[in-house]
């Protein structure tokens, strides 16, 4: 066991999958050399070479379609975007091609690889550079959706996702590159499709994803000095979701809070929420249950503007207390 | 067209009675003004009377139940005919259901025109509407928790929903305990004496309810108590009964009022020989000193006045209030224009009152519209306390208990029975002097009564 950040976290698994495996291999903008827009791939291209790490034109569609068709040829591609807002330029490549080729032949040709990179608010990055997506893919049948919030589970997850046969899209949220923890040593795996309650309460259950696990674990240490307990369940990965420890939860708890940055119409929120109130965890509901996410509006650039669009711990806290009150 | 009865809203602070017991039963004949069903009000038994000849059917509410104003409590159907179709439904509340159905789906010779929405009469018991689409079984207002949970106690939500139509958990888990505690019918005396709470000096137990049972024989009460539970409390919640729910709305609202309290002791070693004599050896002490109050609020108007609404009202009668313990609870039946009574009426109208408050036999008349209030703890061995205002009054007059002190006699120490009195006074109307001066007034009259001979009014 060893204390790394989230960043460093994601390196070890990269490296280590490459060391294991001569399949797995890198392509992205400025990997190499630069060491990537936030640093995650820093010093990789001197361990394993431009064979392995390979700096690619500007074109999102490119690097995805050159992914498929390096994992239809037997290699297990980690494509990193730069921004995930830039993954819209390659929507065709991930929806209509990665997604499909598994089922549209028939389960005989997998289609290893993982799409990461940097996603969420937080650095003054703008509408363009900002924004949490993961709704757009949880919504395609043939993709997974992995985002998780601490380093232990972003080692062991993207070893999963490296692993996996078929496309896993892993966001790794920008505030949590430098967020530290207790990673294991060596290659571990969490599973995909795995929630983990986070810390155990009676009272409130609060669902979190990415950057709301923090905050909501914060907010649940000011409201237990109150007396109020709360359980902090981290889905971990977005599709498929792990709709039984959730519903387990709430049936303690009785009351539900979601929280996430995306905006929250049409948010994973939805969806979590509707498979509560769907399983038999509905009766158990002492009260409405609350979403609280982002603004609808594209991520500002003014600094104090960007903190108001996406939950911060005091609104989940304020949350918590109305819901219980 | 049968009509439903409804449980009436007998005065303005009713929520909800408990139905004590049916009078009649399902299938009955009844004429109009037949009391049907005692219920148990604020503090007061009521009786609902039939608002018209026919025949009783359909009662909605166990003995026992919680039923919110305004509630169906059951039919009164026209003929046999009827009565046999109405049991013949479904179930409770289908024909009210049917009814709102068939209000919602315009026929053809209405199409268009929407049917104007009846608000039920809530105060209007004699003129029940069968067509109020008001508490029926699927317009209660429940989380899914507490819908889920009724189901599996047998609650009837409709028993449990307050004044806004919505059955809430903490009414639900109390209703499970009552209904427990109701069927458990554990004997009481030993262990209510046991506690040391004696009956009779307003402190208040429910003794029909018994000691805590150990939680193995309560069954689901696990489930019932978990919030208590996650907040780290033990115990088996209890619901207000209307008295103590009464006295708890009372008691909060009269807290709020900025309170002062004068004491003073009074010797009474006169007033003592003066009972003595054979003329009032049947008034009790209470009567005395109501008298003595009596005299003193004539002289002093502004401790008999009221606080309302931002204003002094001040009144020229005496409706004397004297509070009487009971084992489910304070009551305070009045006495109303005291000051026209002599002092033997004044005995013995507070003596029928205190009697019938015991037994539970006042009317709602009879505990309303006090100005002034005492109270006294003294035969409770209580030397010296300080009671509440009663809102709208201003003051409360605590009597404690009559014993031998030692006190200053002629220049020396003496022994002499003495009483302390206890003025609290609500400070927005009644400063610390004008109470005083009350208070002086009748620590005169008590010290001496000679004023008691007279057979002329008090006032």
């Amino acid at each position: 066991m060893s204390e790394m950040t989230f960043a460093h976290a994601i390196r070890a698994s990269l490296r280590e999958a490459m060391e294991v495996d001569p399949t797995v291999f890198m392509l992205g903008e400025d990997i190499g050399v630069y060491g990537g827009a936030f640093g995650v791939t820093d010093g990789l291209l001197a361990e394993f070479g431009p064979e392995r790490i390979r700096d690619t034109p500007i074109s999102e569609a490119a690097i995805i379609g050159a992914a498929i068709g390096a994992a239809l040829g037997g290699m297990r591609p980690v494509a990193e975007l730069q921004f995930f807002d830039f993954i819209l330029l390659a929507m065709d490549q991930l929806v209509n091609q990665a997604a499909k080729i598994h089922y549209m032949f028939g389960g005989t040709v997998p289609v290893p690889i993982v799409v990461r990179g940097p996603a969420g608010s937080g650095t003054g990055a703008a509408a363009q550079h900002s924004q949490s997506l993961e709704a757009l893919f949880t919504h395609i049948p043939g993709l997974k959706v992995v985002a998780p919030s601490s380093p232990r589970d972003a080692k062991g997850l993207l070893t999963a996702a490296i692993r996996d046969p078929n496309p896993v899209v892993f966001i790794e949220h920008k505030l949590l590159y430098r967020l530290k923890g207790d990673v294991p040593d060596g290659e571990y795996v969490v599973p995909i499709g795995s929630a983990e309650v986070k810390r155990e309460g009676r009272d409130v259950t609060i669902v979190a994803t990415q950057i709301m696990v923090p905050r909501a674990l914060a907010a649940a240490d000011r409201l237990a000095v109150d007396g109020i307990q709360v359980e902090v369940v981290d889905p971990r990965t977005l599709s498929p979701l792990d709709v039984d420890t959730i519903v387990a939860s709430v049936k303690k708890t009785g009351h539900l809070l979601i929280a996430h940055e995306a905006v929250k119409s049409g948010g994973i929120g939805a969806e979590i929420a509707a498979s509560v109130v769907e399983s038999d965890a509905f009766e158990y509901l002492e009260a409405s249950l609350v979403r609280v996410a982002g603004q609808p509006t594209p991520i500002p650039y003014n600094r104090d503007l960007e903190r108001c669009a996406v939950p911060q711990q005091e609104d989940i806290e304020a949350a918590v207390r109305k819901l219980v009150a | 067209m049968a009509i439903s009865i409804i449980l009436p809203k007998f005065n303005m602070n009713m929520d909800e009675g408990v139905l004590l017991r049916w009078l009649r039963r399902d299938g009955d004949s009844v004429e109009q003004g037949d009391p049907l069903c005692e219920v148990e009000t604020d503090k007061v038994n009521m009786e609902v009377e039939a608002p018209a000849d026919g025949i009783l059917c359909r009662l909605q509410f166990e003995e026992g139940a919680h039923v919110p104003v305004t509630a169906v409590i059951a039919f009164l159907a026209a003929d046999a005919a009827e009565a046999l179709e109405l049991a013949g439904d479904s179930g409770p509340f289908a024909d009210v259901a049917e009814e709102e159905a068939s209000n919602e789906a315009p026929g053809p010779g209405r199409a268009g025109l929407a049917e104007p929405t009846v608000e039920p009469s809530v105060t209007t018991p004699s003129a029940p509407r069968p067509e109020d689409p008001f508490l029926t079984g699927n317009r209660v207002r429940a989380t899914p928790a507490v819908r889920r949970l009724a189901r599996e106690r047998g609650v009837e939500l409709a028993s449990i929903v307050d004044g806004r139509g919505r059955a809430s958990m903490e009414a639900l888990e109390a209703a499970i305990a009552s209904k427990h505690a109701a069927g458990g019918g554990r004997p009481t005396g030993p262990s209510v004496s046991n506690s040391g709470l004696t009956p009779g000096t307003g402190h208040v137990t429910t003794p029909s309810y018994g000691p805590p049972a150990p939680a193995e024989d309560l069954p689901g009460i696990g489930t019932v108590t978990a919030r208590a539970a996650r907040r780290g409390l033990k115990g088996r919640p209890m619901p207000l009964d209307p008295t103590r729910r009464t006295i708890a709305e009372r008691m909060m609202l009269a807290h709020q009022a900025p309170h002062i309290t004068l004491v003073r002791e009074v010797n009474v070693a006169g007033l003592v020989r003066a009972r003595h004599a054979p003329a009032f050896e049947t008034t009790s002490f209470t009567a005395l000193f109501a008298a003595a109050v009596v005299r003193g609020l004539m002289a002093h108007p502004l401790v008999n006045s009221t606080f309302e609404e931002g204003q002094i009202v001040y009144h020229d009668e005496v409706n004397l209030g004297i509070a009487v313990a009971r084992p489910e609870g304070l009551i305070v039946p009045v006495v109303p224009e005291a000051e026209k009574l002599t002092l033997f009426e004044l005995a013995s109208r507070i003596s029928d009152l205190v009697g019938r408050a015991r037994a539970g036999r006042l009317t709602v008349r009879e505990v309303s519209d006090g100005t002034f209030t005492i109270t006294s703890l003294g035969q409770a061995g209580v030397d010296l306390f300080s009671p509440l205002v009663n809102p709208p009054q201003v003051a409360v007059l605590g009597i404690g208990r009559i014993t031998d002190r030692v006190a200053p006699i002629a220049g020396g120490i003496g022994v002499t029975p003495s009483v302390y009195l206890s003025l609290t006074c609500d400070h927005r109307v009644l400063d610390g002097e004008p109470g005083a001066a009350f208070l002086a007034t009748l620590a005169d009259d008590l010290e001496d009564p000679s004023w008691l001979g007279a057979g002329s009014a008090l006032g």
